[in-house]
C-alpha cells in the first residue's frame, strides 16, 4: 500500500472482545472523526452509526479500508471505549453517534490511594506498566528504561493516568498508542519517522499556515521543586529577548518539578529559560493519511517555499473519516 | 460539533477540575533513614517517604505538604523545630548592631575629650605667649560655636566654653586675639562633625515564617506587633508599627582576616578519562580509559577528570558525567558510517564496466577484466553471460538458436544443463538423467543413458516398428517394463499393453482384443471374437474353448444327451469317456447351445482313478427345466508336451 498515491477508502467498526483483544462483530459507520493529541488520553473519536443500543458501554476498533491497484487493505486507525449517547430519528431512519474513549479511560478513571508513591531508584517503564495494568489493551515495553531518581508521590486526586504522565516526564519517555489499541511505552524518538517534499512524498494539500511565538517567549523562569527554588534571568544585553533589551519581565514559572540526577535547581531553570525561549515555528495543514505518523513523532518538512524545513514534532491530528482520510495535522519545530 | 463531542467536552470539562492538586495532611513518622522520613499519612494505612526538612523522629506527628509529585515535612506537633539558626543569626546580629552603637558611643566621648585637650593646649599656649609679650597683646581666646554646616562658619553663637556635643550640629573652632583692644579672629574652622545620638537599646527579632514575596507577606498578614518579622525571600521584613519595613538581608560583618594558610597543592595534570557504558544513568559494562574507546552502537560515554597533584601519586576524580554530546556525534557517525557502507555495497554490486575488444563486447564488474567473475560477452555467437570464462547462460543466434543453460563448468556440450531451441527442448545433460521433448514426443532417459519413457501420440506411419511409438516404462536393464502400445492397424481402442518381465519369464499381452488375467483361480485367456476361454485352474484341470494355438483340436465330437426332458437333480453328469485316444488328451467340454443358457453351467472334471472325464451339467436354481435341450461338444485335443511324441 502506498500510502502517497491515491486509493479508494472506506470505514468499518468492529466490535471488540477486551478479554481476546479481537473484533466480535460488526457496527455500520457513516462517517466521524479521530481526534489524536500529546498529552491526557491522547486520543478519541466521534462517530456516526446506525442501529446501536444507547447506554451500553463496548470497546470498539474503526478500520480504514482501502483499495489501490487491485489490491485491498485494512488499516486500524483506533481503538476505545465508546458509548452511546443519543438517538437520532430522521423520519423512521434512526441513527446514533458514539463517544469514544481512548484505551487510557480506565486508567483516569481509578484514584490512587492517599500516599501511593513511586519509588526510587524503580524502572519507571514497569511502574507505568503496572499503571496500565488497569485497562485491557495489550501494553509493550521497551527495555532499559531509566529509573526513577526520587519517590513520586501521588497528590490529591491523583488517577493512574496523571501519575503515568509524571513518571513520563520524569524519565523522559512517552508512551504511544496504535491503531489496534495497544500501547507502547518507549524512548522518544530522535529521527523522524517520514519526510514530506514536493519531489519525493508530497502529501500535503496547498494551504499550509506557519506561525512562530516570540511574545511569550520568558525571560525569566522560575523552576520549584519541593520547597526549593531556583530562578533564572536573562540578563545579557546582546540577546533580543533579555530583561536589559525588551526593558521588561516577562515570567513563567513551574512547580514540582523531578530533577534528574546530577542536576540543581538553578541549572534547571537555567535550562528551561534557554530552552523556553527558542522561538519555535509551528504549522498547521491538511495531508493524506500516514499510518505510522502519531503526535510526539519527528518528521522531517522540505517546503522551502512555505518556511517550513527541518524536523518537525506532530503536535495534534484530526482525522476525517471521509474520503481519502484527510488528515489535519498540526506541528512544531522541535 | 456533533452531540457526542460536545457531550465529551463537557465531561472533560468536569472531569479537569478533579485534576491532581497539592495538599496538606497529618502524618505519623514511623521511622527515619537520612534525610527521608517514612510517614503514615491519616487515611493512608502504606508508608510513604517524605523529605525530613525537619527534624522529626519515630513517632512523632507531622504536618506534611504534598505538591507536585514530592512531599516534605513542613511542621513538627510533637516536637517543634529545633533548626532556630535564623533566629539565632537574627539574635547574634542584633548584639553585633549593639555592639558596635557602643563603640560610636565611646568613640563620641573620646572625640570630645579630644577637643577638650586640644583647647586646654591652645590655652596653654596662649598663656605662654602673653608671657612672652603682654604689651601689646592683651588676649586669645579660642571659641567655639554650633552649627548646621560644615562649610559656612556660623556667625552666632561663639562662647569661650567648650560647646557639649548635639546630635546633628557641627563644633566651629576660632581663635581671638586681642591686641590694644582690638580683637582678631583668625583660624575659623570646623572641627567636630556631627554625631548621631547614642543608639537605644535593641529589641530582639521574633522571625516568624517565610514568604515567597511581600504579596503573599501582606496578604497573610495584613499588620504585625512589634518586634515581629518575616523573611520574604533573603530579606527581612520587620513591623515597624505602621507597616512592614525591609531591614534588608541578614548577614553579618565580614570576618578578620584568616591566618596564613599552609602551602597549596599544585595540580600537576588534569586529565579527561571516558567510558562506554551499556546505560545512560550509571557506568557499567566498561572501563575508564584516557582514551576515547570505539564506540558500541546503543551505548553511552560517560567522562570524567583524572587530576594528579604534585605533592601526591594519588589520583582525584571528578564526579563522573554523562557525555550526550559525543554519544549523539558517535551514534550519528556511527548510523552515517553504516548506511554509507551500506549504499557503497549496493554500489559496488551494481557497479559494471563496458568496453569492446576482438573477442567482443563486454560487459564486467570490474574494469578491464573480459573474465571477472561476472560478466557478459556479445559477439558472433550471441549473448553469453558467464563467471569468468565459463558460460552460465547462453543466447545463441546459429542456425538452429538456442537457450542454453550451463553448469559453469566449460562450455562444452556436456556442460549444457538445459536447451530450448526450436528443434526441441531438453532439460539435463546429455547423455545422462534428461527431459527431452520434441515436437513428437516427450521422451525421459534414465541415468546410463537408456531411454526410460517415452510419450508419443499420432500421426503414426511405421506400423513395422511401432514399438517406437507409445508410452514405455522400463527398468535400468531394459529387462522389465510396461509398454503402452498404439494400435497396429490404426483402429481406434484397438492398442495394446505389454507388460513383461524377463528376469521371471513372464510376459503379458493384450492385442487386438485378447485379454489375459492371473488370480487364484488359476490363468485365464479369452478370445475377442470367438469367445473362447482358456482356464488352468491351480489343481491342474484345464477347460478349454475354441483356438487355434497352439493347441492342436482333433476329434471334435457333439453330443446331444438332453433333447427334452428335466433335470431333477441338481447336476447331470455326462460321461465322455475315457482318455483312450493315444497320443491325445481330452482337455474339455463346452456347451454349445440351451435353451435358457443363464439356467446352467458346465464344469469339466476327470476322474482321477480311471481317467475318465465327464461334463458336469449344474442347475442354476430348483425351478424346473423343461424343454431343454443341450449339445456338449467333446473336444480330443493333442498337446505339444515336451517328451511326448505326437
Amino acid at each position: 500500500m502506498d500510502w502517497s498515491k491515491g486509493y479508494t477508502a472506506s470505514y468499518i467498526m468492529q466490535t471488540v472482545d477486551p478479554a481476546t483483544w479481537r473484533d466480535t462483530g460488526v457496527i455500520q459507520i457513516t462517517g466521524g472523526t479521530i481526534k489524536r493529541e500529546l498529552a491526557g488520553k491522547r486520543e478519541s473519536a466521534d462517530v456516526d452509526c446506525k442501529g446501536i443500543e444507547i447506554g451500553v458501554e463496548r470497546w470498539v476498533r474503526i478500520y480504514l479500508e482501502t483499495q489501490q491497484d487491485g489490491a485491498s487493505a485494512r488499516t486500524a486507525l483506533f481503538t476505545g471505549l465508546a458509548t452511546s449517547p443519543a438517538d437520532e430519528y430522521d423520519g423512521n431512519a434512526r441513527s446514533n453517534t458514539l463517544s469514544c474513549y481512548s484505551v487510557l479511560k480506565p486508567c483516569e478513571d481509578v484514584a490512587l490511594p492517599i500516599g501511593w508513591y513511586a519509588p526510587q531508584n524503580a524502572n519507571g517503564a514497569e511502574v507505568i506498566r503496572q499503571l496500565l495494568s488497569v485497562t485491557p489493551a495489550p501494553v509493550f515495553v521497551e527495555a532499559d528504561a531509566p529509573t526513577l531518581s526520587d519517590h513520586i508521590i501521588a497528590e490529591s486526586n491523583e488517577n493512574h493516568l496523571t501519575m503515568i504522565d509524571k513518571i513520563l516526564t520524569a524519565i523522559d519517555w512517552r508512551i504511544q498508542i496504535v491503531g489496534n489499541g495497544t500501547i507502547h511505552v518507549e524512548p522518544k524518538p530522535i529521527d523522524p519517522v517520514a519526510s514530506f517534499d514536493p519531489l519525493e512524498n508530497d502529501m500535503i494539500e496547498t494551504k499550509v499556515k506557519v506561525t512562530g511565538d516570540l511574545y511569550s517567549c520568558p525571560n525569566v523562569y522560575r523552576a520549584t521543586s519541593g520547597n526549593v527554588t531556583g530562578i533564572a534571568r536573562d540578563e545579557d544585553p546582546d540577546s533580543p529577548l533579555s530583561i536589559q533589551t525588551r526593558g521588561r519581565e516577562v515570567w513563567k514559572s513551574e512547580s514540582g518539578v523531578n530533577l534528574a540526577s546530577n542536576e540543581s535547581i538553578a541549572q534547571y531553570a537555567r535550562r528551561m529559560l534557554k530552552q523556553a525561549q527558542q522561538v519555535k515555528r509551528a504549522a498547521s495543514y491538511t495531508r493524506r493519511y500516514m499510518p505510522n505518523v502519531r503526535p510526539s513523532d519527528l518528521i522531517r518538512m522540505g517546503y522551502p517555499a512555505q518556511g517550513l524545513t527541518g524536523v518537525y514534532m506532530v503536535q495534534s491530528q484530526t482525522v476525517a473519516l471521509e474520503y481519502g482520510a484527510a488528515t489535519d495535522e498540526q506541528i512544531m519545530e522541535a | 460539533m456533533s452531540n457526542a463531542e460536545l457531550i465529551r467536552n463537557l465531561q472533560e470539562a468536569m472531569q479537569s477540575r478533579s485534576r491532581p492538586a497539592p495538599y496538606d495532611a497529618t502524618a505519623v513518622v514511623t521511622r527515619v533513614d537520612g534525610t527521608t522520613a517514612w510517614v503514615r499519612l491519616a487515611g493512608s494505612d502504606t508508608e510513604t517517604p517524605i523529605k525530613r526538612t525537619i527534624d522529626a523522629k519515630a513517632g512523632d506527628t507531622v504536618q506534611v505538604r504534598v505538591s507536585g509529585g514530592t512531599a516534605w515535612i513542613t511542621g513538627n506537633s510533637t516536637a517543634p523545630p529545633t533548626d532556630d539558626r535564623t533566629a539565632k543569626q537574627a539574635v547574634q546580629t542584633a548584639e553585633e548592631a549593639h555592639v558596635e552603637a557602643a563603640k560610636a558611643v565611646e568613640q563620641t566621648a573620646e572625640n570630645t575629650r579630644a577637643i577638650t585637650e586640644q583647647a586646654q593646649s591652645i590655652q596653654n599656649n596662649y598663656r605662654a605667649i602673653t608671657r612672652i609679650d603682654t604689651t601689646a597683646v592683651t588676649g586669645v581666646v579660642v571659641q567655639y560655636a554650633k552649627s548646621d554646616s560644615p562649610t559656612v562658619a556660623p556667625t552666632r553663637g561663639w562662647s569661650d566654653a567648650s560647646p557639649t556635643w548635639e546630635s546633628g550640629k557641627y563644633i566651629w573652632q576660632r581663635t581671638v586675639t586681642t591686641i590694644d583692644g582690638e580683637q582678631i579672629i583668625s583660624n575659623v574652622s570646623c572641627i567636630q562633625g556631627a554625631k548621631g545620638e547614642d543608639g537605644a537599646d535593641g529589641t530582639s527579632v521574633t522571625i516568624l515564617g517565610h514568604y515567597d514575596t511581600y504579596a503573599e507577606l501582606t496578604a497573610a498578614h495584613p499588620t504585625g506587633s512589634a518586634g515581629d518579622s518575616y523573611m520574604v525571600g533573603a530579606d527581612l521584613y520587620v513591623w515597624n508599627g505602621t507597616a512592614w519595613e525591609n531591614v534588608g538581608q541578614i548577614q553579618g560583618p565580614q570576618g578578620d582576616t584568616g591566618p596564613k594558610g599552609d602551602t597549596g597543592r599544585g595540580i600537576a595534570s588534569i586529565t579527561p578519562e571516558y567510558y562506554l557504558s551499556t546505560s545512560n544513568t550509571t557506568q557499567t559494562g566498561g572501563s575508564w580509559s584516557a582514551t576515547v574507546p570505539a564506540y558500541v552502537e546503543g551505548r553511552y560515554y560517560w567522562t570524567r577528570s583524572k587530576i594528579m597533584w604534585d605533592d601526591s601519586g594519588t589520583p582525584t576524580y571528578t564526579t563522573p558525567v554523562l557525555d550526550t554530546a559525543v554519544t549523539n556525534a558517535n551514534s550519528t557517525a556511527y548510523q552515517a558510517l553504516r548506511r554509507a557502507g551500506n549504499a557503497e555495497d549496493v554500489a559496488n554490486a551494481t557497479k559494471q564496466y563496458f568496453w569492446d575488444d576482438t573477442d567482443g563486447v563486454h560487459i564486467s564488474s570490474e574494469p578491464d577484466a573480459p573474465t571477472a567473475t561476472r560478466n557478459m560477452l556479445l559477439n558472433s555467437l550471441g549473448m553469453l553471460f558467464r563467471r569468468g570464462a565459463n558460460n552460465l547462460l547462453a543466447l545463441l543466434t546459429g542456425t538452429n538458436p538456442s537457450v542454453n543453460i550451463y553448469d559453469g563448468r566449460g562450455n562444452a556440450d556436456s556442460n549444457v544443463l538445459a536447451q530450448f531451441a526450436a528443434s526441441g527442448v531438453r532439460i539435463g545433460k546429455s547423455g545422462q538423467t534428461n527431459i527431452q521433448i520434441a515436437p513428437d514426443q516427450v521422451e525421459m532417459t534414465a541415468p546410463n543413458g537408456s531411454t526410460a519413457m517415452v510419450v508419443s501420440y499420432e500421426p503414426i506411419t511405421d506400423f513395422s516398428d511401432n514399438t517406437d511409438y507409445g508410452i514405455h516404462i522400463t527398468d535400468e536393464h531394459d529387462q522389465s517394463y510396461i509398454s503402452l502400445l498404439p494400435s497396429s492397424d490404426g483402429e481406434e481402442f484397438d492398442g495394446s499393453l505389454e507388460l513383461t518381465s524377463v528376469m521371471e519369464n513372464y510376459t503379458f499381452l493384450c492385442n487386438d482384443g485378447n485379454s489375459m488375467s492371473f488370480g487364484n483361480s488359476g490363468f485365464v485367456i479369452t478370445g475377442e471374437d470367438d469367445g473362447w476361454l482358456y482356464n488352468i485352474d491351480p489343481l491342474g484341470n484345464v477347460t478349454v474353448g475354441y483356438q487355434k494355438s497352439p493347441f492342436i483340436y482333433e476329434d471334435v465330437q457333439e453330443i446331444v444327451s438332453y433333447s427334452a426332458g428335466t433335470i431333477g437333480t441338481r447336476a447331470v453328469a455326462i460321461s465322455l469317456g475315457a482318455t483312450a485316444k493315444s497320443g491325445y488328451r481330452y482337455v474339455g467340454a463346452t456347451v454349445l447351445h440351451h435353451s435358457n443358457s443363464s439356467s446352467f453351467w458346465i464344469n469339466l472334471v476327470r476322474n482321477a482313478n480311471n481317467g475318465n472325464a465327464y461334463a458336469v451339467i449344474y442347475r442354476a436354481s430348483d425351478s424346473a427345466v423343461d424343454a431343454m435341450s443341450i449339445t456338449v461338444r467333446k473336444m480330443w485335443v493333442h498337446t505339444k508336451v515336451s517328451g511326448e511324441a505326437e
